[in-house]
Formats: C-alpha cells, sequence, structure tokens
C-alpha cells in the first residue's frame, strides 16, 4: 500500500466485511500519517449525512487529539465519509439483538405506520381484504360484503369495491432530507469509553423521532418533524445506563427515553428548539429477562423487554404476566411503566401499578429505588408512584420486577349481542355492580360493531342463508335490530369450573338486559382486531383518510352521557368545519366497579379537506374538552405526552403541577431529561414550589 | 337639578354599586361572547321572505294528513311513550336521592306516601303528545285561523336557518307570549315545516278547563303549577321531568320565557326559573351543547285585548273555564289581520357559556346542581338577550305606528282640534321612517295610504274613521254589572275613569308593541333635555342622567345593564341621524337638541305615563310612616286613588299609568334602588320605605316628569271630544 489514499481506494471492497478490516485499515492508514499510534480499536469517525465528515476521535485524548483533524484533511472526504458509514453499519450489525427488536428497527417494522413491515391491508378488486402476513390468521382474509360497502361508501364516501393500488408510501423514507446531527464530541468520547453502541444515521434517528399518534406518522410520511435526535444509543443494562445519564448530565445533553415506540401522545417528539445535543436512549437491547422466581411469583426484566417477548417466554415456563395491552408486540415494560399502562384482562389480573412489585429507576441525581421485595410496605410515601406515569421526563426506568401468575387452565372467548348501546352499558355496569368481571369485557357502539365487519371473511352462499336467518331470527325472537344493537366481547379466564360459574352468572345478565350470545368465534375475531387496528389505520390514511383514537375514563353515572356528547360534539364540529363524510364510534374498553373506560374512534375523508391534520386536531381537542366537561378525565391509559398537556392544570389542580415541578427540578436539576411532556415547559419555570 | 342628590348617585345605590361594577367587569368579556355567538343576520329583514303559511295549495284535510316524518331534534333520539318518561323520571337517581335521602328521612314521612305524591304529580304533569289529537285541532286550527286571521305569515329564511342547526342537540324554542293562540301556533308552524312537535311548558290554570287541557295534554303541553314554594318534592320532579326532555332531546321544548303572557304588549322581564333547570344538563355535562331559538309572534291585533285593558286596570281575570272560552267565541267574528312568525338566529348554548362550564364533576350526578354566581349572571345575560331578539325580530304593524300618534295627539292638542287622516298619514310616514332607522321591519305591504287604513280598518271597534277622513277613539268601556269590590284587584275606579281608561289602556297596547325601539332614544331624548336645561348638555352628565333613568326603567324594560354603554351610544348616534340631536357638532363631548323637535317630544311623551306613575307610587311610599309596612296590594291600591284623583282634576292625562303591571314594576324598581325596603313577614312580602333615598329618587324623578308634562297638558274634558261617547259596549 502506499499512501492513504490508495489504500481507502484499493480496500473498498474490503471494507464491507467488517469491523475488524476496517479498523485495521484506518489502523494502517493512521499509522502511516501519525506514526506511532497502538491503540486503533477505539477510532472512530463521526459521519455529517451530506457528505462531509464531522470529525473524528479516539478515546486517548492525550495521544490523538491534536492529529484528527489532520487526517481528515489527508482523506478524501467522500471516501471517508463512505468509511464512516460503513462503520457504523458493521459496528451495528456485529450486536445481533438477542430481543424480537433489531437495532436496526426499520428492518423489521414500518417507519410510515404501524407494525411489522411485512404486514399490511391490501385490498384488491371487489372489496377482497388480505393482510400480507401470517401473524393474523383469523382475520387474514375477508371479503367486504354488498351490504357493508354500500355502508362504507355513505359514511366514508370510498368505494372500497373500487379502490386497488392505494398509493402508499416508499418502503424506505427518502433519506436527503435528514438534518446533519448537532454532536457534542465529548460526550462522543464518552460513550466510546464506555463501549456503547451507538449511531448517528439519519434513518435511525428519524425512526425515533415520532411515536404512533396518527398526526406523528402523517409528520414523519411528509417529513415535516421539526427536530430529530442528534443520535441513538442502545444500551445493555441499567450500568449503562446509569453512566449515559451521568455522562449527559456532565456534558449538558438531552436523552429521551425510547421503548417500543408505540405512544399515541407525542412522547418521544423533541423540542425543536432546543440547542442541546438530544440522544434517544433505545432500550431495546435491554431485554433480557434477569430471574423468575416460580415461588414467590415474580418475574425481573429488563426494561426494553417487549410485552410480546417476556410473555412467550413465560409461557415456556408455564406463567404468564396477564398483562396484555393492544400494543404487546412492540410496546417495552418500560413503556408500560412510565405511561401507567392498561392490560385488557386488567379484571384479572390489574393494571401495571398493581403488577408492578420493584423499579429501578435511573435520574440525574441517582438511582431510585425501593429496597422490598415484600408484597408490601408501609413506609412513607409510595415513590414507585412518582415513576409509574413519569413519561421519561423524570429519568429512566431500567429494571422492572414484575408480578407473575401460573397460566389458567382455561381461556374462553365469548360475545354477546344487545338490542342497543344503552342496554349494552346497563349491563356492563350490573357486571360491575355484581363483581362477575370476567378477565376481559369490551362493549362496542353499532358503529364500531358495523366497522369490525369490513374483516370479515368471505360468506359461502350456505353461511349467507345461515346469517340472514340468525338476522332475522334476532329481530324476530330478541327484537334486536342490526342497525341498533351493540356488540360485548369477553374473556374468561381461570379453572375450569371457575370459569363455568363466571359464564353462567355472565349469561343470565345478559339474558337479563335482552341480550343473545353471539358465540365465541366472534369474540376471539373481536379481540383480534384490535391488534390489527393500526395497520387499519394505516390503510385508512393511504386512502385519504384521516383517523385516530382517544379514550377517556368515567364514573359510572355519567358513561352514557359522555359517548353521546363527544359524538354529537364530534359531528357538530365536523359540520361546522364541512366535513362531508366521517365517523365517530365507541366502546367501553374496560369495566370497573367505579365507573369504565371509555374508547373512542374518531375518521374523516380528508379529500378536499383543507389543512386537514389541524381539523383533526381541532375536532379531537373539542372532544376531548367535551368528555372532560361530561366528567370524564385526560386519559385513562393513553398518557398525556405532548399532545395533552394543556389539560393537565385543571385535572390534577394548579398545586399539584407545581409539586411535579418541585419533583422535575430535584431529580433532574440540568433537564436532561427534557421531553416536555405532562406539562408545559412554561408552568414548570413558573412554578414557585 | 334638585339639591338632593344627581341621578347619577341614585342610580350607583349601595348594593347597586358594587353589582354594577361587577356588571361593568364583566362586560367587555361578555360583549366578546356576545358579538362571537351571535353574528347578526346578514342583510336587513324583508317582508318578502314571509310567507303565508294558510296560502298552501293542498286543502286542509290532506294538509292534516300528510305523512308525519318529522327533522328529528337529535339522531338516534327515541320517542318515548308518557308511562316510560314518568318510568324515567321516577327511576331516575336524582329523584330516588330527593325522595329516599331527603324528604323521607328529614320529615318523617313514609317513602310510599312520598312516591305515591310523586306519580300523582307526574300525571298531573305529564304530556300525552298523540298525532290523530294533533291533526284533528290542526284541522280545527286551520278553519279557525282562515275565518279570523288574514294570513300566518312565518319568515322561510328563518326556517331554513333554524333546520340547518338541529339535528345534534336539544333544542329550546322560546317564542314571545301575547296571548294564548302562542302556544298552538308554534306547534301549527312545525307541523307545517316537518320539524318535530315541540313540547310546551305551561301553566297549570288551562287543567282545569274541560276538555281543553286533555286537548293541549294530547297536543304535546305539560302543566307546571304557577308557584310551588318549598315544596321540594314538586320542584325535584319538575325539574327532572325538564331535564329528561332536555337530555333525551326528542322533541324540542317550548317556553315561555317571560314567564306569562304579557298583557301590556311589552316583553316582560325574563323569568329565570325554567330556563335555569333546562339549562342544568348542560352546565353538568349531560348534554354537549343546547340549541335555544328565540321566536317572535307579532300580531296585528291581540285576542284578548279588552280583556287585558281591564285586567291591567284591575278589574278581575275571569277564572278560565270552557264556558268562558265558548263566550270568547265570539271573537271568531272579528277579523285580527296578521299574524308574523320569526324564528330568530339560534343561540348556542355552548358558545355562550363555552368559558363558564366548569361543571363540579366530582359531585355526583344525583346530588342537585348549585348554580354558581357565574352562571347565574349569564343565564340572567341569555334570558335578556333571548328577550332582545325576539323584540329585534318582531313585525311591527302600521297600527301600532298610528297609535303613537292619536295617543300623542290626544294628549297634546286642544279639543276643538281634529285629528284628521291626513295627518295621521303623514306623522305616521315619518315616525315610520323614525323606527326604521331603529331597526324595526314594519308591515306595509301596499303604499302607505292603503297599508294604514287597512290596518285601521281592522281596528274598527276601537278606532273609527268618520266619513269626513276624523280619526276617533271610541269609547269600549261597557256599562259593567257592578263589580264586587273585595274582587277588584286594585282600587275601585269610577266609572267615569273607566270609559276614558279602558280605550286608552288598550290603545297603549299597541303603542307598547313599539317601545323596545323607542325606549333608549327616548330616554337619552330626555336626559339630554333635562342635562341642556340645567346648563350641562355635556355628554359625562348626560349619560348619568339616562342610567338613573334606566335603573328606574329596568323593571318596566328589557334594559340589561351590560347593554347600557353600547344602547346609549347607539342611541345618540340614532337620534343625531334623525335630527333629534344636533349633528353638527364640534365639541364631541357635548351634546344639544337638534331640528326635530316633533320626534323630540314623540318620544319624550313615550314616557309620561310611566313617570307619572313611578312618581305616584314614590309618593305613596313617601307617605307610609316610619317603622310601618305595607303590602304590595295596598301600595297599588292607594297609588292608583292618588293617580285618580290626579286624573280627574287634570293634573294628569294618561289613564295607562293605572296599570297595575306598571306600578308592580314601579315599586320593584324602587325596591331594588333600595328606595323601598321589602321585607318578608310569615311568608308575606310587605314594604317600608327607606327615606332618605325615598325621597332623593322621588325629587329625581319628579323632575324628569315635570319635563314631560307641560307636553300634554290638558284637561280631560278637553280630551274627551275625541272619543265617541255613546259607543256600544264590547266586553
Amino acid at each position: 500500500m502506499g499512501t492513504a489514499e490508495s489504500t481507502v481506494r484499493d480496500d473498498d471492497n474490503r471494507l464491507f466485511r467488517g469491523h475488524s478490516h476496517i479498523l485495521d485499515d484506518i489502523t494502517h492508514l493512521r499509522s502511516k500519517k501519525i506514526g506511532k499510534i497502538e491503540r486503533v480499536a477505539d477510532v472512530v469517525i463521526w459521519p455529517g449525512c451530506h457528505g462531509d465528515v464531522v470529525g473524528i476521535s479516539t478515546t486517548e485524548h492525550s495521544v490523538l487529539k491534536r492529529y484528527q483533524f489532520d487526517f481528515c484533511s489527508i482523506c478524501d472526504p467522500n471516501k471517508l465519509r463512505m468509511i464512516a458509514r460503513r462503520l457504523t453499519t458493521a459496528n451495528e450489525n456485529n450486536r445481533k439483538s438477542s430481543g424480537s427488536i433489531p437495532l436496526k428497527r426499520q428492518e423489521l417494522l414500518k417507519w410510515h405506520g404501524w407494525g411489522y413491515k411485512d404486514t399490511k391491508v391490501i385490498v384488491t378488486q371487489r372489496g377482497k381484504l388480505f393482510i400480507t402476513s401470517n401473524r393474523y390468521p383469523l382475520v387474514k382474509i375477508s371479503q367486504v360484503s354488498l351490504k357493508v360497502r354500500e355502508w362504507i361508501q355513505q359514511v366514508w364516501g370510498i368505494d372500497l369495491y373500487e379502490v386497488e393500488n392505494i398509493p402508499e408510501p416508499p418502503e424506505n423514507p427518502d433519506i436527503s432530507n435528514f438534518p446533519d446531527p448537532f454532536l457534542e464530541s465529548e460526550f462522543l468520547d464518552g460513550l466510546l469509553t464506555l463501549q456503547i453502541v451507538y449511531s448517528t444515521d439519519g434513518e435511525d434517528r428519524f425512526f425515533r423521532s415520532h411515536g404512533q399518534a396518527m398526526s406523528d406518522i402523517m409528520n414523519a410520511r411528509r417529513y415535516q418533524i421539526a427536530r430529530l435526535p442528534d443520535l441513538v444509543v442502545w444500551p445493555n443494562s441499567h450500568e449503562d445506563v446509569v453512566k449515559i445519564v451521568d455522562l449527559s448530565n456532565k456534558c449538558n445533553i438531552v436523552i429521551i427515553p425510547f421503548g417500543g415506540g408505540t405512544n399515541v401522545t407525542s412522547a418521544v417528539t423533541c423540542n425543536p428548539n432546543e440547542i442541546r445535543m438530544i440522544v434517544s436512549l433505545d432500550t431495546s437491547q435491554m431485554n433480557q429477562i434477569l430471574w423468575l422466581d416460580k415461588r414467590n411469583l415474580t418475574v425481573c426484566v429488563q426494561s426494553g423487554i417487549t410485552g410480546r417477548d417476556l410473555e412467550e417466554q413465560l409461557f415456556r415456563e408455564g406463567f404468564t404476566t396477564g398483562h396484555d395491552p393492544d400494543s404487546l408486540e412492540f410496546s417495552s415494560v418500560g413503556g408500560w411503566v412510565s405511561t401507567r399502562a392498561s392490560g385488557m384482562k386488567k379484571n384479572r389480573y390489574g393494571n401495571i401499578e398493581d403488577l408492578v412489585v420493584h423499579i429501578r429507576f435511573v435520574t440525574a441525581v441517582g438511582v431510585l429505588e425501593k429496597e422490598s421485595r415484600g408484597p408490601r410496605i408501609s413506609c412513607g410515601i409510595d415513590f414507585n408512584q412518582i415513576i409509574l406515569g413519569s413519561e421519561g421526563t423524570l429519568g429512566v426506568i431500567t429494571e422492572v420486577c414484575l408480578k407473575v401468575r401460573p397460566l389458567p387452565q382455561l381461556q374462553v372467548y365469548a360475545s354477546f349481542v344487545f338490542p342497543d348501546f344503552e342496554t349494552g352499558v346497563k349491563f356492563t355496569h350490573d357486571v360491575a355492580m355484581k363483581n362477575i368481571q370476567p378477565a376481559s369485557l369490551r362493549l362496542m357502539d353499532n358503529m364500531q360493531f358495523r366497522m369490525g365487519l369490513i374483516m370479515k371473511e368471505e360468506q359461502t352462499f350456505i353461511g349467507e342463508i345461515v346469517d340472514k336467518l340468525k338476522l332475522t331470527a334476532l329481530r324476530a325472537i330478541a327484537n334486536i335490530n342490526e342497525d341498533e344493537m351493540s356488540f360485548a366481547v369477553a374473556v374468561f379466564e381461570g379453572f375450569k369450573d371457575e370459569v363455568a360459574i363466571n359464564k353462567v352468572k355472565i349469561e343470565k345478565l345478559v339474558v337479563k338486559y335482552g341480550g343473545v350470545s353471539a358465540g365465541a368465534k366472534n369474540g376471539e375475531r373481536g379481540y383480534l382486531l384490535t391488534s390489527t387496528i393500526g395497520y387499519m389505520r394505516d390503510i385508512c390514511l393511504n386512502l385519504g383518510m384521516l383517523s385516530d383514537s382517544f379514550e377517556t375514563s368515567v364514573p359510572w353515572d355519567r358513561v352514557l352521557q359522555l359517548c353521546k356528547n363527544v359524538k354529537s360534539v364530534v359531528a357538530e364540529e365536523s359540520k361546522e368545519k364541512g366535513l362531508k363524510h366521517l365517523s365517530v364510534c365507541c366502546r367501553v374498553t374496560q369495566v370497573y366497579d367505579t365507573g369504565a373506560c371509555v374508547y373512542f374512534y374518531f375518521a374523516f375523508n380528508a379529500a378536499g379537506v383543507a389543512d386537514a391534520l389541524r381539523v383533526y386536531e381541532q375536532i379531537e381537542s373539542r372532544a376531548r374538552d367535551e368528555a372532560i366537561a361530561c366528567g370524564g378525565n385526560i386519559s385513562h391509559h393513553h398518557g398525556v405526552g405532548q399532545k395533552r398537556r394543556k389539560w393537565v392544570p385543571r385535572q390534577i389542580s394548579p398545586t399539584a403541577v407545581g409539586l411535579y415541578s418541585a419533583i422535575k427540578k430535584t431529580l433532574d436539576p440540568n433537564n436532561v431529561f427534557a421531553v416536555q411532556n405532562i406539562v408545559l415547559p412554561a408552568e414548570i419555570t413558573s412554578s414557585k414550589l | 337639578m334638585s339639591s338632593n342628590g344627581s341621578p347619577s348617585q341614585i342610580a350607583e345605590g349601595t348594593e347597586q354599586a358594587e353589582d354594577r361594577q361587577k356588571a361593568a367587569n364583566a362586560a367587555p368579556q361578555l360583549q366578546d361572547v356576545l358579538r362571537h355567538t351571535c353574528p347578526s343576520p346578514a342583510g336587513p329583514r324583508v317582508l318578502s321572505t314571509f310567507r303565508n303559511i294558510l296560502d298552501r295549495d293542498s286543502c286542509d284535510l290532506v294538509w292534516v294528513t300528510k305523512e308525519w316524518r318529522p327533522q328529528q331534534v337529535t339522531l338516534h333520539a327515541r320517542t318515548r311513550t308518557t308511562a316510560k318518561i314518568r318510568q324515567d323520571v321516577i327511576s331516575s337517581p336524582k329523584m330516588q336521592h330527593t325522595i329516599e335521602q331527603q324528604l323521607s328521612s328529614q320529615n318523617e314521612v313514609p317513602k310510599e306516601a312520598l312516591w305515591r305524591e310523586l306519580n300523582d304529580i307526574l300525571i298531573e304533569m305529564g304530556h300525552t303528545q298523540t298525532m290523530p289529537v294533533v291533526r284533528w285541532f290542526g284541522y280545527v286550527l286551520s278553519k279557525i285561523m282562515r275565518k279570523i286571521y288574514s294570513g300566518v305569515f312565518v319568515n322561510e329564511e328563518s326556517i331554513a336557518r333554524l333546520r340547518a342547526s338541529i339535528g345534534n342537540n336539544p333544542v329550546i324554542f322560546m317564542p314571545s307570549h301575547r296571548s294564548y293562540a302562542d302556544f298552538l301556533l308554534m306547534s301549527y308552524v312545525c307541523f307545517h315545516y316537518n320539524i318535530m312537535l315541540p313540547v310546551i311548558a305551561a301553566g297549570m290554570d288551562f287543567v282545569s278547563m274541560w276538555g281543553v287541557g286533555r286537548l293541549l295534554r294530547d297536543s304535546g303541553a305539560f302543566f307546571i303549577r304557577r308557584s310551588f314554594g318549598n315544596d321540594k318534592l314538586y320542584w325535584a320532579a319538575f325539574s327532572e321531568y325538564v331535564q329528561t326532555l332536555i337530555t333525551a332531546g326528542e322533541n324540542p321544548i317550548e317556553f315561555f320565557v317571560e314567564g306569562t303572557r304579557s298583557r301590556t304588549a311589552k316583553s316582560l322581564c325574563p323569568k329565570l326559573g325554567l330556563l335555569s333547570v333546562a339549562l342544568e344538563p348542560y352546565l353538568t355535562g349531560q348534554v354537549s351543547d343546547i340549541v335555544v331559538v328565540p321566536i317572535n309572534i307579532s300580531y296585528d291585533r291581540t285576542l284578548e285585548e279588552t280583556l287585558y285593558s281591564y285586567e291591567l286596570l284591575g278589574v278581575p281575570k275571569p277564572k278560565e273555564s270552557t264556558s268562558g272560552l265558548f263566550k270568547a267565541l265570539n271573537v271568531l267574528d272579528e277579523q285580527y289581520g296578521r299574524i308574523h312568525i320569526d324564528f330568530t338566529e339560534p343561540i348556542s348554548v355552548n358558545k355562550f357559556f363555552g368559558d363558564l362550564r366548569s361543571p363540579k364533576l366530582m359531585r355526583p350526578l344525583h346530588l342537585p346542581h348549585q348554580i354558581t354566581p357565574d352562571e347565574s349572571t349569564r343565564i340572567i345575560w341569555l334570558a335578556n338577550y333571548v328577550v332582545r331578539q325576539q323584540q329585534k325580530n318582531a313585525v311591527i304593524s302600521l297600527f301600532s305606528l298610528a297609535a303613537v300618534v292619536i295617543t300623542h295627539h290626544v294628549l297634546t292638542k286642544p279639543r276643538n282640534q281634529l285629528l284628521n287622516m291626513h295627518q295621521l298619514t303623514r306623522q305616521v310616514a315619518s315616525l315610520k321612517s323614525a323606527a326604521e332607522s331603529f331597526g324595526a321591519l314594519i308591515d306595509c305591504r301596499d303604499n302607505l295610504e292603503v297599508s294604514l287604513q287597512n290596518a285601521l280598518h281592522i281596528h274598527k271597534s276601537l278606532i273609527v274613521t268618520s266619513k269626513d277622513g276624523q280619526v276617533q277613539v271610541k269609547n269600549v268601556a261597557a256599562a259593567q254589572a257592578p263589580i264586587d269590590p273585595a274582587k277588584m284587584k286594585g282600587h275601585s275606579l269610577q266609572d267615569k275613569t273607566l270609559q276614558v281608561g279602558v280605550p286608552m289602556v288598550m290603545l297603549q297596547h299597541y303603542v307598547n308593541q313599539t317601545l323596545h325601539l323607542f325606549i333608549c332614544p327616548a330616554i337619552v331624548s330626555l336626559s339630554v333635555q333635562q342635562s341642556i336645561n340645567q346648563g350641562s348638555g355635556m355628554k359625562d352628565d348626560v349619560f348619568a342622567r339616562y342610567l338613573f333613568l334606566r335603573t328606574l326603567l329596568s323593571h318596566e324594560f328589557i334594559l340589561h345593564k351590560a347593554w347600557e354603554t353600547m344602547d346609549f351610544e347607539q342611541s345618540i348616534q340614532q337620534l343625531q341621524k334623525l335630527g333629534v340631536l344636533d349633528e353638527s357638532l364640534h365639541d364631541s363631548m357635548k351634546l344639544s337638541l337638534g331640528s326635530n323637535s316633533h320626534l323630540h317630544q314623540i318620544l319624550c311623551q313615550l314616557l309620561l305615563p310611566f313617570l307619572a306613575g313611578y312618581s305616584s307610587a314614590c309618593s305613596t311610599m313617601l307617605e307610609v310612616p316610619a317603622g310601618k309596612t305595607v303590602s304590595l296590594n295596598e301600595a297599588l291600591k292607594s297609588t292608583q286613588a292618588r293617580l285618580e284623583k290626579l286624573l280627574l282634576s287634570a293634573q294628569l292625562n294618561h289613564h295607562y299609568s293605572l296599570s297595575l303591571d306598571l306600578l308592580t314594576a314601579a315599586v320593584n324598581s324602587l325596591s331594588s334602588m333600595g328606595a323601598v325596603i321589602k321585607n318578608k313577614e310569615n311568608g308575606k312580602v310587605l314594604y317600608s320605605p327607606n327615606s332618605n333615598r325615598l325621597r332623593q329618587v322621588t325629587q329625581i324623578v319628579g323632575d324628569f316628569l315635570q319635563l314631560v308634562a307641560p307636553i300634554c297638558r290638558k284637561s280631560q274634558d278637553e280630551q274627551a271630544r275625541l272619543f265617541i261617547t255613546q259607543a256600544k259596549a264590547r266586553l
């Protein structure tokens, strides 16, 4: 090898092959220039996005600092950039993920929507719907019936028999638009010393700049994200996190914890005015079960493990946490804790706050944890409660100890229809009054029930006749009308006899309220549909619809009125904004003794609507105002994020906002965790506590 | 100006001052709310958008039997049977709580008895709207209306606007209330336009009328006792009944915010009870919005005109009875001209209250909602706004303007000067243009002369035009069967007084129909004149006097505090345009009278009966010895007696001052100004003078009266010439 330049050229091919080669080459290269460098493994190059090299550094400042830019100057910048990109790639590829989520999420997951890359809904001629993977077998193929087609046409102004080749965003984002990262060399040096994997790649940063709220996705599709994180870092352990937080605190860097990325509250959105470097701390590689204690029914996990990975591993051991949110495949345990998540089967297992036994929480001033594995402790204020729902603003959750239960002997689905939504709600209320909740119980209103019919298997001729007969029978015998009825689904879990008794009780009550059983399969489909709802949302977006969900929790005496009023306000507001095709539907999705969680879906056809996204946000905001005015609250399980901050002071009192600000200032004096969730920044600064 | 105090000092009475301050602080913000809430409809109103619904293609029978597919008030609302509504009220958590927790345990009454009582109350109250009855009733009504009215004109533009704004939220219709006919008209119009028929809150008086109660119930009326004081069970039942109607949103609710028929044809000050109850579901978050639709119903001639006249003078109203109704059927022989109905811009309660709506969400729904002071202020505002909207959307008949001119003539001109048709037309024309500049829509379809003659013809029982074109007032007072003085609500007036009084009060009924247009300009004109006489004329000084009069008359007219500045400025502009005030002033802070002294005089004269009545009420109250109290009735009687004396001795010449409504308002006004003190003793309301303040007020009112009185100081004998003395008795 002659000059440095020729080395690079000659070895272009070799550079692909791996880590060590590159490093060798660079060592070689560097040795030529500097002549006396021995330790080369720590050399690193910062690439910029637009063909420039930002800088080079090593951990041994004393040796190399002086030379780093000399090195740049002797190289062709284009080639160096190439080296740099491959270096980072190789660096990451070298670390194969031990969990189901790879470092490069974009390889598995969509950048422009919900879920797996290989899974999307396709509409073919005459209203056939396919899901392009085998992940959701029960709803894989469906056929939109003529009747549903007509209805959809009327409600959304879309003819599902005519749509074909729906335009889709490209598989990979257009990387030319990403701004350069802003990098703090001291911090990078630190990371290097700690040997923690990171990336400044545009796609990586872009992927972690947004959550799954419809507005987030729309903004991502249009590349209208004001600020990307500057760097993504993948710690492996609690210790890594402690070091990263320490370093950030020292270097005045911002950390935004990133778990499953399934938030729908814009909870990872970077502050566009932030002048410091922003690091997205991706916990996906902290995905190990640390231990399972079968005798004490507890499991200790790293916070980045996804629900699916955790449940699969526990299943093999014969256990379950029973925590089952719709986002289970992607969302992480840390995310659950920090947003106060709720699982579908909370009636049997509890919500996340009931499941948590112990949390390790890394803050800028130290680790917060409770030294007790006992089932309960009375030791003053329970500080777990400030970790639960902290939404990444106070620190990073690294390890969580959860309750587990042995797998249930039996799991049975069921479904029921009621004459209308009102009787359905009365039924669910009565279930709560009698305290006979199945593991899960949901009640959909007529509109949502009909939406569900979109994803229905193709009927054979005989099947159609049977269906018609069933409907006629319903109308004749039970006086249930297809256009008014509501639809409930339930899951029973437990020992055989336990399930049987519970089922009988429920069925009796169903009869009391004029309902009729609709079979187990419909029940299971009902639940599966909710885990594909994200994919449905995306196809809606592709079809030019805007649609999203919002939820609230409300005492029983106001459930019906809240549903009615919110729908009415949405309709009114839409009328005012000139929307022609829209749907708003709801379901009672959690049943508590004292009230219920109500979940709304709102969708409208954005064709011809100016600034549709803003229109959507305005209507949703109005709807939430109304929900709150009707006795509902800001959120049942989605959390606050940056979307719902304006309602917080009214919801929890200004005193509580002051208290939060005081906690924030104490735990995070340098505002490392500067993601502006929960409370508007102005309210923190103005607080006097 | 008297030495006892300036009007401004009086207007800013002790407790009042605080309220005023509060209102002033709240005002700009509320003005904002209003501005955003209610954009004024584009373009001026015109008669051409009114269509006569009696003039339709199909015959009445086809019309009443048409297929009934009305426009729903709220989507998905299902019509409940009467029994179901009753069941819903009984099983409502609020009712359960009231009976089980409150009444039963507090009063130690057995629950069963209370439940029975509740059931009875609800049966007494409940409506039973049934379409067959509505249809037949509609048929009969069509026939009657064709006979006595020359048309029922509905503003179709406003119907279109109404249609566009209903469908999502409960709707409340709030028509103006001048006649019994109002009850039926609204349903009639809704039926015609395929809008869900309203459920109507009616007074209990109808129930005792055989057949009629049933009929009204079947066409959708529900009945509320006129007074139920502290009857908690009744209150709970009534409010739950109204609220279940609101929250279910199956029918529009209709009630009269004025509370009762206005005998005077002026809008009454709005009553807040039913309105507050109806708004509660919104305030507690049970419905997301309520649409309030103020409606104006303008009659050319009121069915009850003579009856009202007697009633105002204190001759007792016969109890509603079916036989009385049949007797009244002789009204069917007469012509009553046109009716104009205008649905005004629907008001979104949410937009009106949005900033205030912070329900006590921690309170369960079964506990009664305590209306906060802010909410209450806003409800008052809304109620006043509704009435103003009704007024603004009135259609003024030419006869009302003629009544102003005739009254003015009667009061001001000497006996030998009769009013001829030519003069009348000329003066009505000038008054019409003045009224139009105040925003009125005048019912004048042909050229003025023809229209005026038509209008006079409808009122031929009160006004006659002789062949040589002389316009005269008929004496319509009957030589009555002697009235038992015990039954008299007021002072037993002499026949001589009644003979002039009844037609004068009837005439004033039509004058009153125009007063909402003229009242603010009239107050301003008078204030300017007085201020100039006192050597000032500065705008501030005028404003202070204006405020005093406005406060004084706030129980008489719709003069909500929040609008005082707005009204003042508007009136000044309008008066300047009309030449009543001088426009060409260099000093914008100084006001002076303009060239149009005739209109100025008419405007000032309009205030005469009120100032005279109020002044007498003051004098009466002054005579109450310190430490003694009088009941309202006693005060009214002695004031009427005093006024009669003045009338007979020709020191006063407007009989409308005798009106009991006017005098009641006077006492109320004095009470809210702190000039008399209201005490409640054993459930009886008694009044005692607050001497110092009362003396001040009396002095100032007297000063104003001094200015107005000379314009029309003529003896009664002289005026009497205008009346045809041997006119046939009609009652």
